[in-house]
């Protein structure tokens, strides 16, 4: 359950005041009154931070400050590390319900006010800034808007023609695809190596952490898609979320092209906040470390998830480490990007991505723990998912997706013999599009897992 | 100059037929477009949808392929006994445990049975339906291979068993596949496997689902045994029959198929998109008309709503995990002791029917069809609710229905035991241990005309008795067994690898005994 109808209420009262708020700062900042603007750009950060951190963190500070007493008290150090918020929402000192959609409307609100508050100009018109609020193709998942463009697309929305159409209608099918063809299955297939506390083999443990990496950017990613896809039909082009991140060749990289409005937002309103790169390198360091803590926060209130996002910021700042060791040293420069170095680099990444986001999908750390000496230690121990991993058949699907996928992007950009048959002003022309469709539609009943899985970023 | 004409004439067209389709939006626009005077023809544009759909299909069968996915077809239609095994194919089970198997040129799982048998053999064949052929779990873990393996040991000669167990297999279509395969192979024994309901599928109507074509046996009081294929022959007169006979090769080449079958199976024709798909594909000027006629009506869309929901939410979840409906099971309850008074579909139970292939609704309910013919003296209400005497008409049908099917189950395996015994073949009987009886799933119908699969296994019993057929009972150490180790028996209807353990356990010593008897003297 992660929705009552009562919170349309609470959206609502939050557009509401940071509509006022931003008209605020805005007349205040005209009038050269400084103070004024900044002290409403705190009232509305506190009710934005504030309502967040109630219905996502309560739970979680209680939890902890409630553990804290009786852990001094019986001096056991042992902590029970809280589960994620189906567990806190079970817990018996106060169920919150977390609204919909509330950690990307509430950031939305602190972009709005900041830039605003930074000179921007506010929006005078209550349904324009209702609708960037409540604009549900983004509402629920993302991408994070930006107000200053979606306003703009609104005063002027691309009129729906078939080109336009058919681009939405793609995306709509890519995402579904994504979701139902590729990410439901392998979740299904993971789920038991992540609930298990028996040992897991090395290979079970890294399959499993891949498995939900792969699953966790087909999910995501193909929810962004489908979002694209309907506001397109209603001509308003969202950012792009994804870049293929999981193909970058190093951990920053890759944390700029995934998730990149959430990333983009961080960069812009925590580290340029914090000092950004301006204070030297310990700074510099410091602050990637607190934004990425921050991000770890961003999904969920438990001590796993901030670990997690510690270890994005500590990856990043070895990363830079490493690139000014390098930048002394020319000639292992030179090797570092040669076809060797960079599938090093790229198997690196990917592993670290893996043990991280294993650490991310684990219900708790007691699992974490298990999940990781599993990828440390237990090698030579029987593959047990490869039974599960034959019986999916996904591999056959992910790969002729990324062939698919592949193609289309080289058709894209280089001319060839094909073109006259397959291409019709846009990308292709519609009896291969209808063909695609055709295809996926069909992989996507053949996929189909027994259950049906909810989207994993729904939760945040 | 001509050109300049005929450019906006096309644009026109174009617009005027704007509402219509895709396709033809697509087409005119195309032909609005050429220039050169040579104008292109809607029919190449449909061409060329067809031409690339037909590609995507090829492409998708190719990654099937490759995934080993969509290999869910088994059977094909045949004029006698309804449905067989098909040949040369792979088949993969999916909705139970996950197995892989092959069915060779003649529909065996076992690949490197020959016809002739290798001297000094004893050879057992397997007669049964869904429970015997064992399609869950992977062939060297069927009882019948288990059997094959222990008996080989303990007797000290070897001993084949082959397996002839086809899904959804009646008394009678056991019969009928012995006289035409099993006495090819020269068996020794033949061991006729009894699962729940075989004696009420021996008398069951045909439906759109090919596993219940079944041939009909009859032996009225004072009367010979009569088994008759008209069912069969009736049915594939049907637009449904002759649907899947036109498709025929793609039914068994093809892995998209295999995924509409399986599907089917999950679904069923009790899904009303479902239904109305395949009634497209079958009779498609009927179906557009009824439906033209239907949609007038509001309670029409919301059912389209419901089934479509139905279609997309995970099957297992309604069929196991959901709360049964109360006012159904009493539903079927009442029904199964007033026998006919239920023409009343209940969708609930007829989902639950699908699971198995045996389940309670089919037979019930082609037996409710087939049930005046016998027994003329009875009234059928077409209402759910019976008065007093119409309970009491129905009961005395119900009894005289379930006396003639035992009658038939008698007379059938008579039949059986005097053909074995002209092939130099033994037959012996199994009663299979039921899902049915031991952990029944929530909602599903125990009884059969208040008998349930324990009275049946008793029927068995001493019409074995009587005819002095060697007989074991199967079902009964398991019940003895705790719930929990019953249940590990299962998957949602079928035996696991221990549940083919048990099965080969409890049969080995009897099969010991029945080998070493009649082989003893030579």
């Amino acid at each position: 359950m992660s929705w009552l109808p009562v919170y349309g209420l609470l959206l609502l009262a939050m557009t509401i005041a940071n509509w006022l708020l931003g008209m605020g700062i805005e007349k205040a900042a005209a009038q050269s009154r400084k103070q004024l603007a900044f002290s409403y750009l705190l009232l509305g950060l506190a009710i934005d931070v504030g309502v967040l951190c109630y219905y996502k963190y309560f739970n979680f500070l209680f939890e902890n400050a409630v553990k804290a007493v009786i852990g001094t008290s019986t001096l056991l150090p042992q902590i029970k590390l809280s589960q994620d918020f189906v567990h806190l929402a079970d817990s018996p000192f106060l169920s919150v319900v977390l609204p919909l959609g509330i950690s990307f409307f509430v950031f939305e609100f602190v972009h709005y006010l900041s830039d605003v508050y930074r000179g921007d100009k506010s929006v005078k018109s209550f349904l324009v800034f209702a609708s960037f609020a409540a604009f549900f193709p983004s509402q629920i998942a993302g991408p994070i808007k930006r107000y200053q463009d979606f306003v703009a697309q609104l005063a002027k929305p691309e009129p729906l023609t078939r080109p336009l159409f058919y681009e939405g209608a793609s995306l709509i099918m890519q995402g579904l695809f994504k979701k139902v063809a590729l990410a439901d299955p392998i979740g299904a297939m993971i789920a038991p190596s992540f609930a298990t506390m028996s040992t897991l083999s090395a290979a079970d443990a890294w399959l499993a952490a891949a498995g939900f990496v792969i699953q966790v950017y087909c999910d995501f990613s193909g929810y962004t898609d489908m979002g694209r896809g309907s506001a397109l039909l209603m001509g308003i082009r969202l950012p792009i979320n994804f870049e293929l991140p999981l193909l970058s060749k190093d951990i920053s990289t890759l944390w700029r092209k995934w998730h990149m409005s959430l990333g983009s937002w961080l960069k812009d309103y925590v580290y340029i906040t914090l000092g950004g790169s301006r204070k030297g390198a310990f700074t510099q360091s410091r602050n990637l470390v607190i934004t990425m803590i921050v991000c770890g926060l961003w999904h969920g209130a438990s001590w796993h998830y901030i670990l997690w996002g510690a270890l994005q910021g500590l990856g990043m700042t070895l990363h830079r480490m490493w690139c000014s060791f390098l930048a002394k040293r020319p000639v292992l420069d030179e090797v570092s990007k040669s076809f060797v170095g960079n599938a090093i680099s790229r198997v690196l990444t990917l592993a670290f991505v893996c043990a991280t986001f294993g650490l991310f999908r684990s219900p708790d750390m007691p699992h974490a723990m298990n999940l990781w000496s599993g990828m440390a230690l237990h090698f030579g121990q029987p593959f047990t998912l490869m039974v599960p991993l034959l019986k999916s058949g996904i591999m056959p699907i992910l790969a002729a997706y990324f062939i698919f996928w592949q193609m289309t992007e080289y058709l894209r950009k280089h001319p060839t013999m094909l073109d006259r048959f397959i291409k019709d002003g846009s990308l292709f022309a519609n009896p291969v599009r209808l063909a695609c469709w055709t295809a996926a539609l069909i992989l996507m009943v053949a996929s189909k897992p027994l259950e049906a899985v909810p989207f994993v970023y729904f939760q945040f | 100059m001509p050109n300049v004409t005929k450019t906006p004439k096309a644009i026109k067209d174009a617009g005027a037929t704007a509402d219509t389709s895709i396709d033809r939006l697509e087409a005119l626009a195309a032909q609005s477009k050429t220039t050169d005077g040579k104008k292109k023809s809607v029919w190449t544009t449909i061409g060329k949808y067809l031409v690339w759909q037909l590609i995507a299909l090829l492409v998708v069968e190719m990654v099937l392929a490759c995934a080993g996915l969509g290999e869910e077809e088994l059977f094909a239609i045949d004029k006698e006994l309804g449905m067989t095994h098909m040949t040369d194919k792979s088949v993969t089970w999916r909705k139970e445990g996950y197995a892989r198997s092959y069915l060779n040129w003649d529909g065996l799982r076992e690949s490197d049975v020959t016809l002739a048998k290798p001297p000094g053999t004893y050879r057992i064949a397997l007669l049964g339906d869904s429970m015997v052929e064992g399609l869950q779990v992977p062939l060297e873990e069927t009882f019948g291979q288990r059997l094959q393996k222990d008996l080989t040991q303990k007797l000290g000669r070897p001993v084949q068993v082959i397996n002839f167990g086809t899904s959804g297999y009646s008394t009678v279509q056991e019969a009928l596949l012995m006289k035409r395969k099993v006495f090819k192979y020269a068996p020794d024994m033949v061991l006729l496997g009894y699962d729940a309901r075989d004696m009420f599928e021996n008398w069951a109507t045909p439906d759109q689902s090919l596993a219940n074509v079944r041939p009909y046996a009859l032996k009225l009081p004072g009367q010979k045994l009569v088994i008759d294929s008209s069912s069969v022959t009736t049915w594939l007169k049907t637009p449904r029959a002759k649907f899947l006979t036109t498709i025929g090769w793609i039914r068994s080449h093809s892995r998209i198929w295999g995924l509409v079958s399986a599907a089917e199976t999950e679904a069923g024709f009790h899904n009303p998109v479902y239904a109305t798909l395949m009634a497209l594909c079958t009779q498609p000027g009927k179906t557009i008309r009824k439906l033209a006629a239907q949609a007038r009506d509001p309670k029409v869309w919301k059912d389209c709503f419901d089934g479509l929901i139905a279609m997309a939410t995970p099957s297992f979840k309604i069929q196991f995990f959901d709360p049964p409906q109360k006012t159904v099971i009493k539903d079927l309850a009442v029904s199964s002791e007033t026998g006919p008074a239920i023409a009343k579909q209940s969708a609930v139970g007829k989902d639950l029917a699908v699971t198995s292939e045996t389940g309670p609704a089919i037979a019930k309910e082609s037996a409710v069809a087939k049930a005046p013919a016998v027994a003329k003296e009875s009234t059928i209400p077409k209402e759910p609710t019976v008065s007093a005497a119409d309970a009491a008409a129905n009961k005395k049908a119900a009894s005289i229905f379930l006396k003639l099917m035992k009658n038939t189950l008698d007379a059938l395996v008579l039949d059986m035991q005097s053909d074995c015994q002209k092939h130099g073949a033994v037959l012996c009987v199994q009663a299979l241990p039921s899902r049915a009886t031991l952990a029944p799933i929530a909602g599903m119908d125990a009884t059969t005309y208040g008998l349930d699969y324990e009275g049946e296994v008793k029927v068995l019993q001493t019409v074995c008795a009587k005819n002095k057929i060697p007989f074991v009972d199967a079902l009964k150490p398991a019940t003895a067994y705790s719930k929990q180790e019953q249940e590990s028996l299962y998957y949602s209807a079928h035996l696991t690898a221990k549940g083919h353990d048990y099965l080969a356990q409890v049969l080995s010593p009897f099969l010991v005994e029945r080998i070493s008897s009649t082989t003893g003297g030579h």
